[in-house]
């Protein structure tokens, strides 16, 4: 089969024994790579209402066919597993070398279940496989523990995809670290692998990836480049430069980045906090050099050395879009030292920066209203913008030490330990909001609460593209559905086939770009109607995981405030409240489900085709509506 | 006439214009701004990249046809879409 390494792995690691499966062509055709094809295994294979620290419970580690396929921007893979915030279905993505290296290992998936009895990693090497002992890493941030586990093997090409202290911590905002500074952050994964003692998986290899046409390939390749050098040129270049912060600046001045935990307008930050805050003089004084993921022609990412200063450092990674808005904006903190410095520190503990820095921007709220003393945050004077002690509650965080082991458990968790400041979260599903606020681009109020993986702005919908729309325009609520649905179809396919979503716009000029790629990969000829029905599917067997779990649409929420209730009172967002109930409505009638509880018709599954355990399980007796 | 204060963030798009207080004939729109910037600093913005530049006036996103008044704030900016 073109595309595909071919094979599976499943690892239990009570037992210490694996398998190893074929993918059938119907299984990789209908589900495709990353999320989709990872939560159709778990569905198949994990118990319903498995806890996600559970013996039983599963996660997997899957790749998509343009991952080693030799196509641009082909190097995003997907954690998938159960979450410990809500219990529901998890994936989260990253890129680095991981994904397409394993495929070169011999595995399109890697899905693990059990628990070791002492700390252990794998290592697949060309198809073969060991379990290791961890006790030389268990304990050790994420870089020191690649290069040990690099050292150990002899290999310094391999690469790992492992947890910090925090998964080792059990915290719910624990990532999967991959390639020293990528991560796949959302939703707590990290904490699934701790539970297992699963330090980290290395892999290596130099297995081919046979594609179905490889000068169609090198055709929609020269048409990429000569539109990076041509119309999108300008896009393009910005983008090589600066990152995904090169949007900070403008998304701050506008509110729709997140400013003191979604309380804050623009004018709350001086003239000389945007100043310090600003990238290109930063850049200029600290950039190494530039790096990107496996097959990225942009190389977003960049190394930062710091040599003087509170924090110095060397070779730390410069933050993200989300990272900047998390620990800085967020918390009214202008200190841009202390957010490169916050970014390294979560990627050596394995924090999700977004959730991080968002649980700090709770505690800070609740400080800085009163709700929170500082006795009880362990004598922290945690008032807005204090770069210290946001550095020093992260650190305490990271040690699992006095008020940081509460707080490593994210803000929700938080909350209920101390009975108090549910006012000020700002969470969906529990999970902290990314860095967009919906109140500006009210698509995203669906896609945050109600995507089967909630609070993502890496989830499809129309939200992405609205935001700059005039305001009649974006608040207009009616008949968005067809909109959303065509968002969703366009980032599930993104996501299953394992490209980076940075693409659109800046390297693939239109979104049929994706596709013609994963024809040319897989040979599997995707028209318009499979094409939307690979979407659908990929949505839908995500969010029947949790429907089999019980969830129904009453059972999705996002924070009140988050949507505008009540409105702000001042700024771009003043006197928005969105109406995600009628998006959702529109949303769920676009697929053709029931729109009072979110279960797909039996009409709907039949025609995408390739859900019948769905539908058998959904609908066990052939009658009608039985939801 | 009217003044309007302009902050622009897209230097790759806005070359040398500068962050000020510029001054318009009354009516004047968007257009009529940007325009008149390229005629100030001798910058043509080509047609591919005025697709990909947004306007905020007074908070509220604009299009290019908005009337401005006296006193209004614009932020000029490339559509982004974060990260």
């Amino acid at each position: 089969m073109y595309g595909y390494a071919g094979k599976m792995l499943f690892v239990d690691l009570t037992s210490k024994t694996y398998e190893i499966r074929e993918i059938t062509e119907d299984l990789a055709k209908n589900y495709l790579g990353g999320p989709a094809l990872g939560a159709k295994i778990l569905y198949d294979e994990m118990p319903p209402h498995t806890d996600a620290f559970d013996e039983k419970s599963m996660i997997g580690f899957v790749s998509g066919p343009a991952n080693a396929a030799g196509v641009v921007m082909g190097g995003r893979y997907t954690v998938v597993s159960k979450s410990p915030v809500n219990n529901r279905f998890n994936d989260a993505n990253s890129g680095g070398d991981f994904g397409p290296t394993m495929r070169r290992s011999g595995f399109d998936a890697i899905f693990v279940k059990g628990i070791a009895d002492k700390p252990v990693y794998l290592y697949i090497n060309n198809g073969a496989v060991e379990f290791k002992d961890a006790a030389a890493v268990w304990g050790k941030p994420t870089l020191e523990t690649e290069q040990i586990i690099r050292n150990e093997l002899g290999q310094e090409n391999i690469c790992v995809a492992l947890i910090g202290p925090a998964g080792e911590n059990l915290s719910h905002i624990a990532a999967v670290m991959n390639d020293g500074h990528r991560a796949a952050g959302r939703g707590g994964s990290g904490a699934v692998m701790g539970s297992k003692k699963l330090k980290g998986i290395a892999v290596y290899g130099n297995q081919k990836i046979e594609v179905a046409d490889r000068e169609k390939i090198r055709s929609i390749t020269k048409e990429i480049t000569d539109y990076t050098k041509g119309s999108g040129a300008q896009q393009f270049s910005a983008m090589q430069q600066y990152g995904t912060p090169l949007s900070y600046e403008t998304l701050v001045s506008i509110n729709n980045t997140a400013i003191k935990n979604f309380f804050g307008i623009p004018e709350e930050l001086t003239d000389e906090m945007k100043q310090s805050l600003s990238l290109p003089p930063k850049d200029a004084a600290y950039k190494q050099r530039s790096y990107g993921c496996n097959a990225c022609i942009i190389k977003c990412g960049a190394f930062y050395d710091i040599p003087n200063g509170k924090w110095p450092l060397k070779h730390a990674g410069r933050p993200e879009y989300e990272t900047f808005g998390a620990f800085g904006s967020m918390l009214l903190n202008a200190d841009f030292e202390s957010i490169v410095m916050c970014n390294h520190m979560c990627n050596e503990f394995g924090f999700d920066t977004i959730s991080a820095g968002a649980t700090i921007a709770w505690a800070m709220h609740c400080y800085n209203e009163g709700v929170l003393s500082k006795e009880e945050l362990d004598g922290i004077d945690l008032r807005w913008g204090n770069s210290d002690a946001i550095v020093e509650l992260l650190r305490k965080m990271g040690a699992a030490e006095g008020v940081g082991k509460i707080l490593l458990a994210g803000s929700v968790a938080a909350a209920e330990h101390f009975g108090k400041g549910n006012q000020y979260l700002g969470v969906a599903g529990g999970i902290e909001m990314p860095q967009h606020d919906p109140r500006f681009a009210p698509g995203l109020a669906r896609t945050y609460k109600y995507d089967p993986t909630p609070a993502r702005h890496v989830k499809g919908g129309y939200g992405p593209a609205q935001g700059f729309a005039l305001p009649e325009v974006k608040y207009d609520y009616e008949n968005k559905g067809q909109g959303d649905v065509e968002g969703v179809i366009h980032q599930e396919i993104i996501n299953a086939g394992g490209f980076c979503m940075i693409a659109d716009g800046n390297v693939f000029q239109n979104h049929s770009v994706p596709v013609r790629l994963l024809n040319a990969i897989t040979g599997f000829a995707y028209d318009e109607h499979s094409k939307a029905n690979l979407g659908v599917r990929s949505y839908t067997i995500r969010h029947a995981f949790n429907l089999r779990e019980g969830m129904r649409r009453k059972d999705f929420d996002i924070s009140p405030r988050m949507i505008g209730k009540p409105p702000m009172e001042e700024g771009a967002n003043a006197g928005v409240t969105v109406d995600v109930e009628k998006l959702a409505d529109s949303f769920f009638q676009a697929l053709h489900w029931h729109v009072e509880t979110a279960v797909p018709t039996k009409e709907a599954l039949a025609a995408v085709g390739g859900l019948e355990q769905v539908a058998n399980d959904l609908y066990p007796i052939d009658r009608k509506d039985a939801v | 006439m009217i003044q309007v204060q302009v902050k622009f963030l897209c230097r790759e798009y806005t070359g040398e214009m500068e962050n000020g207080i510029y001054s318009l004939s009354d009516g004047s729109t968007i257009a009529d701004l940007i325009a008149a910037c390229e005629e100030q600093y001798k910058i043509r913005i080509n047609d591919a990249a005025k697709n990909y530049l947004r306007f905020m006036v007074d908070s509220r996103i604009s299009s290019w046809d908005h009337k401005l008044d006296d006193g209004q704030t614009v932020l000029v900016m490339r559509l982004v879409s974060g990260g």
